[in-house]
């Protein structure tokens, strides 16, 4: 029987990421993926006829650089496109515009708050600076402290040097960055109620906290740190959708003679003398391999495809009491025709970006609580988006479709997910874009409704949780996926784990995969074909 | 003529007479002033009604360098339709035998953690960089601690809890629903702080720090003892003296001009009162650097904890406790998703709906606070600043149905009643937060209340800080206070 090289379970974008650079360095890579189609969350699905959703990620901006280049996407069809602009609408008819034009954006703030016009300047500086501290550990794989070996610890002068090249009050200010809430942070800045909302809400994406728990400001700069051109911050729209991201690197790894093989879903990783030797398919067929790399998250690999015995109780404990909460929504919206927004000028460029309707950081909190209490919110926070607006591959001619990102979503209701549940929120979210965009409803031709469920059992993230585990500082860096397990090997010889579970954690940034291959080749010594200096623009 | 004061202390809280009497032990000739007519701070008793004396806002303390061991204080958390959970130095009864023995278990290990940070905990919070040597040796003695005490396994279940919330964490080891709610309110009592806010285990680990010295006492003894050592070592005590202004020249201290237009000259300052109010008010912006205010002024520190205190004809019967077992702590709480949604409230402005309440009856342990009955004496969570008369009569009457729902008894004893919110607290000790500050991650250690005055000097010579908004907080130990003085007596050598 073959035994291959390497195994990958789970396509997902990190998953083909660790095959990609594998298979580049010569091994026999086999992807196996449970679905009828690759990609995990980085899809593009027609489940209305003439429309493609990027039913689950919906945006390009974190996908870093040196792997788009490493990998070189761009020959192989991935194509992202700028999304520049975002906007708050008020309630009161007034709306707030982040424009791309820096004059713009700041008559736009004088507007509001003559003041903040100022404070923007400082809080751009102070993110980019922290973006840049943090964008030089992304493609780095975290030191254990646990470990009296001379490579940790040469990582962790490497981690000293870097937050030595700050000052000592610059020092004070980023652990204050890291350990504050959004909100508490922006108010260090900003005075007008909407613009601080509207800056707040990157913050609680995809995330089980609110705007004033501590940690959320650390977590905007996941959302902040992507660049799309070497433009820093910037957002952007993959030609295509999202499945864009997985079929230019699936492209890349089967031209190195990677194999995907789809609708094989693994049942078991089998582990024998304390090494991974392969792993068994639901219909009981056996795939032999020298090496086994997960994509899944941390609790799917070692509380459901794993043996038991196979695993440390130590590692079992820390799995089970790994947090990975679903509290995100999502809608994707087939639309007869482009929605109108009476508050915003005819041709305003603003319908272009991110669209918002929460603007208040009370009604992001109480939203928040909604959640706690295992309601979806009332007043949710949405991420509205109409990328069929630049890209016509989206909608037929005429028509649009809608991305509409809603936070919070709990991932059971009370008495559990039934189909009137689903619509009634699915309807709260309707009605909210309605109360803004009059006679919007009588525009949508199909929604699909994703809630946390959906999301589990479709793309298999555990609670629904976008991100592979909650991306709160006490599960980031060394502590990811938590402490002693950081560096992207499991507790077998052979076993590795690639998915964002572990460290830099999620969003589509396919470092973890990256990460994961560097190690997995160094392991094997084979050539290191993974980006080894990191790109600063 | 001016008298010879070598340093003055401002307010008599147990952070300022702490800091005084140690500084007075040293041989200094120090004065330390106090606005109100008594001294004490928040630890300061007042009057219910006649003949019925709150001996101070707190319900519990841990031994101190001034207060020596005592009866041990038990944590019974009530329930009104059944047995109490008892919660002991050393066991808890009332839960299964499974959470009897993880709550052992926990409390060791927590325990370890605690005496591991201990280094970071007690002394003078070290600099990041640029430090001096004795900061260097308070960093390698914590990373000795962590990895080779602790050792290595003990040391990643550290690092992975250190940061989480208590919500998580208690929700790993209990099934217990008051037990866990009892263990998150000490973690977040006094902050505006909910279970599930990150963070609240290290808060609970600051508030195991006394637990070091001692199993929970009742506080009835703290002042008292408090008063003694101050005045053993020479401190003199004047109150009713408020402080107008510091008398600042050339960017230093000089002394400060008295409400009564006097001054008061001393070579050292050392304010025991909120940094906000020394440095922004006392001192004046025009001293300080504008980026140093900007930060003191956004000190988070809301008062959330309503003191509400009852006069007693005689002992309530209290459900499920027998009459040999009044001396303890109560809490009335039902579950730890009720913390949550209690803190929910105080986020937009609102008392609690079913507020936490945690009392105790100090007559119990001194019968000279109410001679003529008994005192039942309670913390209130949560209650934010702001309060109309009608929200406050609305609250007095939500605190009065917890209290009535585990002591049946309770109206027909009741002679009078007095409800302190955060504003009046405020208008009483000069701040209504109990550690003059959030104790959130932002505001910890070298960044409490702010970096550039953390180490408890000002940028202001000769004026230092005392108070709980410094590091490590308040909570009747008074160790602000004597890290303050090791400061101010190290620099008077130079």
């Amino acid at each position: 029987m073959h035994t291959h090289d390497a195994i990958v379970i789970g396509a997902g974008h990190n998953g083909l990421t660790t095959a990609a650079f594998l298979a580049k360095a010569g091994l026999d890579v086999l992807v196996l993926e449970k679905n009828a189609y690759a990609g995990g969350a980085t899809v593009s699905r027609e489940l209305h006829e003439g429309w493609q959703y990027s039913n689950c990620s919906y945006v390009c901006s974190l996908f870093r650089p040196e792997i788009y280049n490493a990998l070189d996407l761009g020959r192989h069809g991935l194509k992202v496109v700028p999304l520049v602009s975002s906007m708050t609408f008020k309630q009161n008819g007034d709306y707030f515009g982040s424009y791309q034009n820096p004059n713009i954006r700041r008559r736009e703030i004088i507007r509001h708050n003559h003041r903040d016009a100022d404070a923007a300047v400082r809080f751009d500086a102070d993110i980019l600076r922290w973006c840049r501290l943090i964008r030089g550990f992304l493609l780095r794989t975290p030191p254990d402290p646990g470990s009296l070996r001379p490579r940790d610890a040469f990582e962790f002068a490497y981690l000293l040097k870097k937050f030595y090249e700050l000052s000592e009050s610059q020092l004070y200010e980023f652990i204050r960055f890291f350990t504050m809430s959004i909100a508490e942070y922006l108010e260090n800045y900003f005075e007008d109620e909407t613009i601080l909302a509207h800056y707040s809400g990157g913050s609680i994406i995809g995330t089980g906290l609110g705007v004033y728990s501590p940690g959320t400001a650390y977590v905007l700069l996941h959302h902040a740190m992507g660049d799309v051109d070497g433009n820093v911050g910037a957002w952007g729209f993959a030609r295509g959708g999202m499945g864009a991201v997985a079929g230019a690197i699936a492209s890349a790894f089967e031209e190195a003679g990677g194999k995907i093989r789809t609708g094989a879903e693994v049942r078991r990783i089998r582990v024998s003398g304390n090494r991974a030797t392969g792993v068994e398919l639901a219909n009981g067929d056996v795939i032999n391999a020298k090496t086994v790399i997960s994509n899944l998250d941390i609790k799917r690999t070692f509380l459901d495809v794993m043996d038991e015995n196979d695993v440390p109780p130590s590692i079992l404990a820390r799995a089970r009491h790994f947090k990975i909460r679903g509290s995100s929504g999502k809608l994707n919206i087939a639309l007869d025709g482009m929605p109108r927004f009476p508050a915003l000028p005819e041709d305003s460029p603003l319908t272009l970006g991110h669209m918002h309707f929460t603007d208040t950081l009370t009604r992001l909190e109480r939203a928040y609580d909604d959640w706690k209490d295992d309601r979806w919110s009332a007043d949710p926070y949405t991420d509205t988006l109409i990328p069929s607006q630049y890209d016509p591959t989206l909608a037929p001619p005429g028509k649009h479709m809608m991305s509409v990102f809603v936070q919070y979503c709990p991932v059971e209701p009370d008495g559990g997910w039934d189909e009137t549940k689903k619509q009634a929120f699915g309807d709260t979210v309707l009605n909210q874009i309605n109360d803004y965009a009059p006679g919007f409803k009588d525009l949508v031709l199909h929604a699909e409704v994703r809630t946390p469920k959906e999301l589990e059992e479709e793309v298999g993230l555990t609670e629904g949780n976008i991100f592979q585990g909650e991306l709160t500082f006490d599960q980031l860096l060394f502590n990811r996926p938590f402490p002693g397990l950081s560096q992207y090997r499991g507790p077998a010889k052979g076993l590795y784990l690639c998915g964002s579970s572990n460290h830099p954690g999620g969003g589509v940034m396919g470092a973890p995969g990256a990460n994961a291959a560097r190690e997995i080749l160094r392991d094997l010594k084979r050539p290191d074909t993974t980006p080894k200096e990191f790109s600063d623009d | 003529m001016t008298e010879r004061i070598d340093v003055l202390v401002i307010g008599a809280g147990a952070n300022g007479l702490s800091c005084a009497t140690a500084l007075a032990r040293a041989g200094r000739r120090v004065v330390c002033i106090e606005a109100t007519d008594a001294p004490g701070g928040m630890a300061g008793g007042f009057d219910c009604a006649d003949g019925f004396r709150v001996p101070g806002l707190a319900q519990w303390c841990y031994p101190s360098d001034h207060t020596p061991i005592g009866e041990p204080m038990n944590t019974i958390v009530l329930d009104p339709d059944g047995e109490p959970v008892t919660i002991g130095a050393d066991s808890v009864q009332g839960v299964s035998t499974e959470d009897e023995t993880a709550w052992a278990d926990f409390m060791a290990r927590y325990l370890a953690f605690t005496a591991a940070l201990q280094p970071l905990l007690d002394g003078p919070p070290p600099r990041l960089k640029d430090f001096p040597a004795a900061d260097r040796k308070t960093l390698f003695r914590l990373a000795w601690k962590l990895r080779a005490g602790l050792g290595r396994d003990e040391m990643y279940e550290f690092l992975r809890v250190v940061g989480m919330n208590i919500y998580d964490l208690l929700n790993e080891h209990f099934d217990n629903e008051r037990l866990k709610a009892a263990i998150a309110i000490d973690a977040v009592s006094g902050n505006a702080m909910g279970p599930r806010t990150p963070g609240t285990v290290l808060t609970w680990l600051h508030r195991l720090r006394g637990r070091l010295n001692g199993p929970m006492q009742s506080p009835v003894n703290y002042l008292p003892s408090l008063l003694a050592a101050a005045q053993a070592a020479g401190v003199e005590i004047r109150c009713g003296v408020a402080v107008k202004r510091l008398l600042i020249d050339n960017e230093t201290v000089s002394g400060a001009e008295l409400a009564n237009g006097e001054q008061l000259h001393a070579r050292q300052v050392v304010s025991g009162i909120d940094a906000k109010t020394t440095l922004l008010e006392l001192t004046g912006t025009r001293h300080l650097d504008a980026m140093f205010a900007t930060r003191l002024s956004q000190v988070r520190d809301p008062g959330v904890v309503a003191h509400y205190s009852l006069a007693l004809a005689e002992m309530p019967r209290i459900r499920g406790v027998d009459s040999r077992s009044t001396g303890h702590r109560f809490l009335i709480t039902p579950d730890l998703r009720g913390v949550e949604r209690a803190f929910n409230a105080v986020k937009y402005g609102e008392a609690s709906a079913a507020p936490i309440v945690e009392f105790s009856l100090p007559s119990v342990q001194d019968a000279s606070l109410s001679p003529t009955g008994h005192l039942l004496s309670a913390n209130v969570l949560f209650v934010p600043a702001g309060l109309s008369s009608d929200d406050k009569s609305a609250l007095e009457q939500r605190i009065r149905d917890q209290l009535q729902s585990v002591i049946p008894d309770l109206n027909s004893k009741v002679r009078a009643s007095c409800l302190l919110t955060p504003d009046d607290i405020q208008a009483r000790c000069g701040h209504s937060h109990w550690h003059h500050g959030e104790l959130s991650l932002h505001q910890s250690l070298m960044m409490r209340p702010v970096y550039g005055a953390a180490q408890y000097a000002t940028p202001i010579d000769g004026l230092f800080l005392c108070s709980a908004g410094c590091h490590p907080g308040g909570d009747l130990g008074g160790r602000a206070g004597a890290n303050a003085a090791k400061v101010v007596l190290a620099e008077g050598r130079s």
